[in-house]
């Protein structure tokens, strides 16, 4: 603290606010949304219920939606990869279920963001409330999906063990991770609207090289090598592991995806508040 | 909440020699491959817009503070400076207290929410906490005289009603600091009166108003002083009553097409 700044407070007239402080952008920005949580929180309830406002089952969508997917896919693809695969819809659906938040976690950040228009433009708020709200949308979901996917494993009589135990921490992981890619895919789509169907383009890639459909044994050796470097691929796995497999997930495939983790989140959030200045003008 | 002792402030809010630009590309690239190409090419043109140039001002704590203007002249954005919408692009802005803003009344609503949940959504994207909100919960409904449609969507409502709904919220908390632009206009005669008779409840509780407004009147009558601006920059500050007086003069002898 400067010797200015000391005195300032002594005299008991520290500002609130004073735009020549030193800045910890990303501290600051963490700290906002801590005070912001009740709108965080808000939001996670506009997006689950607003969503089927005008249904007459309402929220109940938000469960029969993923189970009727879902139920299609398992029936087409079941009859494609079911000899292959043991427990096919177990595999099947736990992929489906961790890429859906993914991907749609991510892309709710960035469009939410890119679109509040009016909102950023005309109110205070700290900017990343849309990813951290998105984040919370989608893991509401992802509860609710669950059911049908626990259901569907109790039916096909995949066993149930206390390896689930440990899916809090890999979804855990799977958050962050997702909350790092949201806040970078967000601020780029400010500067680049071209970025919404980058995204989109490459997450369709993505789906169908993370083993979500099919297991990776059945590509040529060469292409399995690339794909285990792919992080989404490590997400499916610890995701897909205790569930599926009924084991923890394998150790480098937990680290591997650990140290994704905490390069997206940091470089998420780096880009995301060095931009922050510049959305006022920008969304 | 440091720093709330009246006595020893010297001001509620102080500017030095804020200067805000707003980039825009003459040529923006709106593609990745177009920037790209331009990048190599060296084509990117960025020209700035000054919206506040230089501006340095010094607001007492519980003063009612005007700002007058043509349009463009760069008072929203003054407001928006002090609401941290934008940061100041050079200078320096400080401010002692806490700052709402009746910008934006009522953005963030959701059509398809009942006005009940959308008081929930709208106080806490004003920063407050959902148990400040359910506190004041009926308070604001009989503010905004909605008690009888608040658990209906608010798309079913008239213009009216949703502006009264977001003022309710926005008035439910006395803010140190408070910026109003141009939006007493709104809703009936009644509820203006109410909502001007919590303004002067608030100031009479030490609240700092920053006033934007084209009526000069309501300028005069509501602040002690004042400053006009100009294509960003500070043309004269004063008392109300002066910078009024040379702001009418400069529009007698120009008149303003706006």
């Amino acid at each position: 603290m400067t010797e200015k700044a000391l005195q300032q407070e002594q005299a008991g007239t520290r500002p609130y606010y004073d735009s020549a402080a030193p800045r910890n952008r990303v501290a600051d920005e963490l700290r906002e949304v801590l005070r912001y949580r009740d709108l965080v929180r808000n939001l996670v309830r506009r997006n689950v219920t607003a969503r089927y406002k005008r249904s007459v089952l309402g929220v109940f969508w938000t469960l029969l939606d993923p189970l009727a997917t879902m139920l299609t896919m398992a029936v087409v693809f079941t009859a494609l990869f079911a000899k292959s695969i043991p427990g096919y819809p177990v595999f099947l659906l736990s992929g489906i279920v961790i890429w859906n938040f993914f991907s749609q976690a991510s892309t709710q950040a960035m469009m939410d963001f890119v679109y509040s228009g009016s909102l950023v433009v005309q109110v205070y708020m700290p900017r990343s409330v849309f990813a951290f709200s998105s984040i919370g949308t989608h893991l509401v979901n992802l509860l609710l999906a669950s059911i049908p996917l626990f259901l569907i494993a109790i039916f096909v009589g995949t066993p149930i063990t206390p390896a689930l135990l440990f899916l809090p921490v890999s979804l855990l992981l799977v958050a962050l991770f997702t909350l790092g890619t949201g806040l970078l895919v967000s601020a780029l789509a400010v500067f680049f609207a071209d970025m919404i169907n980058i995204f989109n383009i490459a997450l369709q890639l993505l789906m169908f090289l993370s083993g979500v459909f099919f297991s990776v044994d059945a590509m040529p050796a060469a292409l399995q090598k690339i794909i285990f470097l792919l992080p989404t691929y490590q997400m499916v796995t610890i995701f897909r592991y205790p569930i599926y497999i009924g084991q923890l997930p394998p150790l480098d495939s937990l680290l591997y995806f650990s140290g994704w983790t905490l390069v997206m989140l940091a470089l998420g959030l780096y880009v995301f508040t060095r931009l922050s200045d510049m959305y006022a003008y920008r969304v | 909440m440091a720093a709330r002792n009246p006595e020893s402030m010297r001001a509620a809010i102080r500017l030095e020699n804020v200067v805000v630009q707003y980039p825009y590309e003459i040529n923006r690239a709106t593609s990745l491959k177009e920037y790209f190409v331009r990048r190599l090419k060296r084509d990117i043109r960025t020209s700035y817009l000054t919206a506040l140039d230089r501006v340095s001002l010094e607001i007492h704590p519980g003063e009612t503070f005007g700002v007058i203007g043509r349009n463009g002249a760069g008072k929203s954005t003054l407001l928006k400076v002090i609401a941290r919408i934008i940061f100041p692009t050079y200078g320096r802005l400080q401010v002692w207290g806490n700052v709402a803003s009746l910008l934006g009344i009522g953005a963030g609503f959701h059509p398809e929410l009942s006005g009940k949940e959308n008081i929930y959504l709208y106080s806490a994207l004003l920063g407050r906490s959902q148990a400040f909100t359910e506190k004041h919960m009926d308070g604001i409904i009989a503010f905004a005289e909605l008690e009888d449609f608040i658990d209906s969507p608010i798309r079913t409502y008239s213009t009216g009603m949703t502006a009264r709904l977001g003022f309710a919220v926005a008035m439910a908390d006395r803010p140190d600091i408070l910026l109003i632009d141009e939006v007493l206009g709104v809703g009936d005669l009644q509820f203006m009166q109410k909502c001007v008779a919590r303004f002067q409840e608030f100031q009479t509780q030490g609240t700092t108003t920053v006033v934007v407004s084209h009526s000069l009147p309501d300028i005069e009558r509501m602040c002690q002083r004042a400053i006009w601006l100009h294509q960003g920059q500070t043309l004269a500050g004063g008392t109300a009553a002066e910078v009024v007086q040379a702001y009418s003069a400069s529009t007698a002898a120009v008149p303003d097409a706006s």
